[in-house]
């Protein structure tokens, strides 16, 4: 019962990112995100021109950009499996996890602001703009937390053959992070590609945390299928 | 890097497999920044050349000898690991210094250039330098850890037997040599 409410929990959060992602792209349409040196006047128009696109983005996002929750979940029963005693590292990639999710809530609705009333002077809506766009790129303050504590148990912890957490997971977590690392670089330049639009700070960690989580749910799913194999015989 | 004698030459990969996922991912990285160094220099060939007057080649060379050393400490140190001889503990200690000295000389180097007035917005030369010296050094700091830990094993009884932990960790060693050679190229001599 317990594997099938699991295997739920990750379709969960895969939907809801594909939720996230199409929405982000075609409805609030700032994926990339626009160079950070657009004067307040062509943010201004940005926001009057798609206004209702934006704040119906804004609105199904109300809905979805949580979605690294249910992940979290799993990822941490899974963890506190393998653990002895009191599973602090399970806790631990939990207590990231959940944070983290609060960066990906907070810029649709700024963004959804800043649509809400784009007749306001432009400079206000510039600087709701930055808000949601600076949260996006450079909020590491919790992934590494959730990374550690899963790259400490691929590496440091006995595993069995029902683990969903190979060692090489491990070391591309560990990598993971350091590439997320990047993103807050987006505080200091506003060109180039260290700039919120840049590859270094948006592609690089946009790509990679995509691909993270996708091989994070295979594994996970894969183990879940052995898990319940093992509990039938 | 010195290969050590008596290493398996047939399909052998150092250290664990599952390792090389953060070496090749790191390579990736690296390599993207090597062709975008050159891409923003095509662009203004003149901004690089006085960026590069404005380092200091001495310290950028001093720091890859540096790296050279220790990589050549962490290679003895295997091999001393793997033919069950003493001494790999203080050579990976001395490996260790190298790194941190390293991490002396490279905030140094950032001291003198920020009170020269010059830092990571004064060009796109310095960003880049700025930015990827600091990753590497970040990776600098981080090896220095897998160091201490590659010490620990080595000094228990029965070293030999971890050779898988040894190797991986002196694979990553010699990655963050290897970038800091093709850096300090690009960066200080080309640039």
């Amino acid at each position: 019962m317990t594997i099938r409410a699991q295997r739920i929990m990750i379709w969960w959060t895969l939907a809801f990112m594909l939720i996230f992602g199409l929405s982000y792209y075609f409805l609030i349409g700032l994926l990339p995100l626009p160079p950070a040196t657009w004067t307040p006047e062509q943010v201004a128009a940005f926001y009057t021109e798609n206004a209702t696109r934006v704040r119906l983005g804004a609105m199904i996002l109300s809905w979805a950009s949580a979605f690294p929750v249910p992940i979290a979940v799993v990822i941490a029963v899974q963890m506190a499996r393998l653990e002895k005693g009191v599973p602090i590292l399970a806790i631990l990639q939990l207590c990231g996890g959940l944070m983290m999710s609060i960066f990906l809530v907070l810029p649709p609705i700024f963004w959804g602001i800043a649509a809400f009333n784009p007749s306001r002077p432009p400079e206000i809506t510039t600087a709701i703009h930055e808000i949601a766009n600076l949260i996006l790129v450079t909020t590491d303050q919790y992934f590494i937390f959730q990374n550690v504590a899963i790259a400490w148990l691929c590496l440091g912890r006995v595993q069995d053959a029902k683990s969903p957490f190979p060692r090489w997971i491990g070391y591309l977590t560990i990598w993971a992070a350091l590439m997320f690392e990047l993103g807050a670089i987006a505080f200091l330049p506003k060109t180039g590609p260290f700039a919120w639009n840049g590859l270094f700070v948006f592609w690089f960690p946009f790509v990679i945390f995509g691909t993270w989580i996708s091989v994070m749910s295979w594994s996970l799913l894969a183990a879940l299928t052995r898990q319940e194999a093992d509990a039938a015989s | 890097m010195p290969q050590a004698e008596g290493l398996p030459t047939k399909g052998h990969v150092p250290g664990e497999p599952g390792v090389w996922v953060l070496i090749l991912g790191d390579l990736m990285v690296f390599s993207t920044f090597f062709v975008m160094f050159a891409y923003y220099r095509g662009l203004d060939p003149a901004t690089f050349a006085a960026g590069r007057q404005l380092l200091d080649v001495r310290l950028g060379l001093v720091n890859t000898l540096v790296l050279l050393t220790s990589s050549l400490l962490v290679a003895m140190a295997v091999h001393r690991v793997r033919a069950e001889r003493p001494g790999a503990p203080a050579l990976l200690l001395g490996a260790m210094g190298c790194g941190l000295l390293f991490g002396a000389i490279k905030a140094l180097e950032y001291s003198a250039k920020i009170q020269a007035g010059i830092g990571f917005g004064s060009s796109t030369f310095f960003m880049l330098y700025f930015a990827f010296t600091a990753i590497h050094l970040l990776h600098v700091l981080l090896g220095v850890g897998v160091l201490a830990f590659m010490r620990g094993v080595a000094a228990r009884p029965g070293a030999a037997q971890r050779m898988v932990a040894i190797e991986s960790g002196a694979t990553f060693w010699h990655l963050v040599d290897l970038l800091w050679i093709v850096l300090f190229a690009l960066i200080y001599l080309v640039g």
